[in-house]
């Protein structure tokens, strides 16, 4: 895990078994390297693209 | 807790008349990312250089690993600068810019062994594939990685970084901007990295040390320095968009802006004083005033607006669901636990 403070914002960067996750998080959510942390997935900012065509499907 | 890996004390030095740095102090632990932020001539690669040997400082001591480093040439310092512009050999291969170093006279080091270093930085900065291609024919990026490579091939105590970043765009400075920290910590050696960029000293910095005019003017984390700025100078030089920075007189209880406007309760004796304000605490509604939104820039997560607001231009940052326009009218509100004042 990185923790990069942006100032108003935090991005964390996580190691995830479906590979590199990056999460924008609040200035206040601060994480240590190495700690491991539990993400949920806003499902309606979810787009879906079609690894063949790399065109969006969702 | 270990001894630091390098102590400036009082670092001063001067190019004729001009002042380059005016008696800096500064100290990096053994492992500490320490970012140097400043705007275009503070005196930060003459800093890099003094602390490298490359200049002598006029009046002062600089300390490495305990020693007085005065009494050590450039080469006996065992840094490694690495700087903007790349400063790799053109006409060789990738291995052969990664072994120059190691094959400097005096190094002697064994043919297994060099082999060894270049496959291991080629590795960390992902270069492998690149080792055989001609310098020549890399792209900004990839020579930048080369040009780091260069320098952690020779493992050195401490790497001295001049705004490496700067002369690639904007995309892989952010992606470089995440490997070089991870790298970093896994090479557990300090670093002194300077820059002019905000978010490489936010986003990089165990520390932040803000070099304004050749004076270190505030250090601390990046959370402390971001959140409580010794000045409005200070406080300019990190965020985007920068803090508020609203000039205010004493009626009463309260903070009021030149204009009369209502800012926040008061404390203490002074009777004026600069309201410092993140636009992430200018609340858009709760205030006792009105305000006339006049720009609204949509940054994708989150919102800009700029307000024309207590005699002055004030921006709040909103979410993405905020839907105010142009020519609205908003009562903002600082959520004062946020604010800083400067008298």
């Amino acid at each position: 895990m990185l923790d990069a403070f942006h100032g108003a914002c935090r991005y964390l960067h996580a190691d995830a078994a479906c590979g590199r996750v990056v999460a924008r998080v609040g200035a206040e959510h601060s994480s240590a390297a190495g700690e491991e942390a539990r993400f949920a997935v806003e499902a309606a900012g979810l787009r879906l693209f079609d690894p063949a065509s790399g065109r969006r499907i969702a | 807790m270990s001894a630091p890996a390098l102590v400036l004390r009082g670092t001063a030095k001067r190019f004729g008349p001009t002042p380059a740095l005016g008696g800096v102090d500064l100290e990096v632990g053994a492992r500490e990312f320490l970012v140097v932020l400043g705007p275009t001539g503070a005196g930060k690669t003459t800093l890099l250089r003094t602390i490298a040997g490359l200049e002598t400082p006029d009046s002062g001591a600089i300390e490495l690993f305990g020693r007085d480093a005065a009494a050590l040439a450039p080469a006996e310092r065992d840094v490694a600068l690495v700087f903007q512009n790349f400063s790799l050999y053109p006409g060789k291969s990738v291995r052969a810019n990664l072994e120059f170093p190691l094959r400097a006279p005096g190094r002697r080091l064994p043919e297994g062994e060099i082999a060894e270093r270049v496959a291991w930085a080629a590795k960390l900065l992902h270069i492998e594939r690149l080792l055989e291609r001609s310098a020549r024919a890399l792209s900004g990026g990839e020579m930048q990685r080369v040009a780091i490579g260069r320098a952690i091939v020779r493992r050195p105590k401490l790497f001295l970084m001049d705004e490496p970043l700067t002369n690639l765009d904007a995309k892989l400075r952010e992606e470089l901007r995440v490997e070089l920290r991870e790298l970093a910590r896994e090479l557990q050696t300090p670093v002194v990295w300077v820059t002019h960029d905000q978010a490489e000293a936010l986003t990089m910095g165990d520390r932040i040390a803000v070099l304004v005019a050749g004076k270190v003017l505030q250090s601390g984390t990046p959370e402390e320095v971001y959140r409580r700025p010794v000045s409005p100078l200070v406080a300019r030089q990190l965020g985007t968009p920068p803090m508020n920075a609203i000039p205010a007189r004493r009626e009463g209880g309260d903070w009021v802006a030149l204009d009369g406007t209502h800012l926040l309760a008061a404390h203490g004796a002074a009777q004026n004083a600069t309201i410092g304000v993140r636009p992430e605490h200018v609340e858009l509604s709760g205030g006792k005033s009105e305000a006339t939104v006049e720009v609204v820039e949509d940054l994708g997560p989150a919102r800009v607006l700029v307000l024309r607001w207590a005699g002055t231009e004030v921006h709040a940052l909103a979410p993405r669901g905020e839907s105010a326009r142009p020519g609205d009218r908003v009562r903002p509100r600082i959520a004062a636990v946020h604010a800083v004042v400067w008298t």
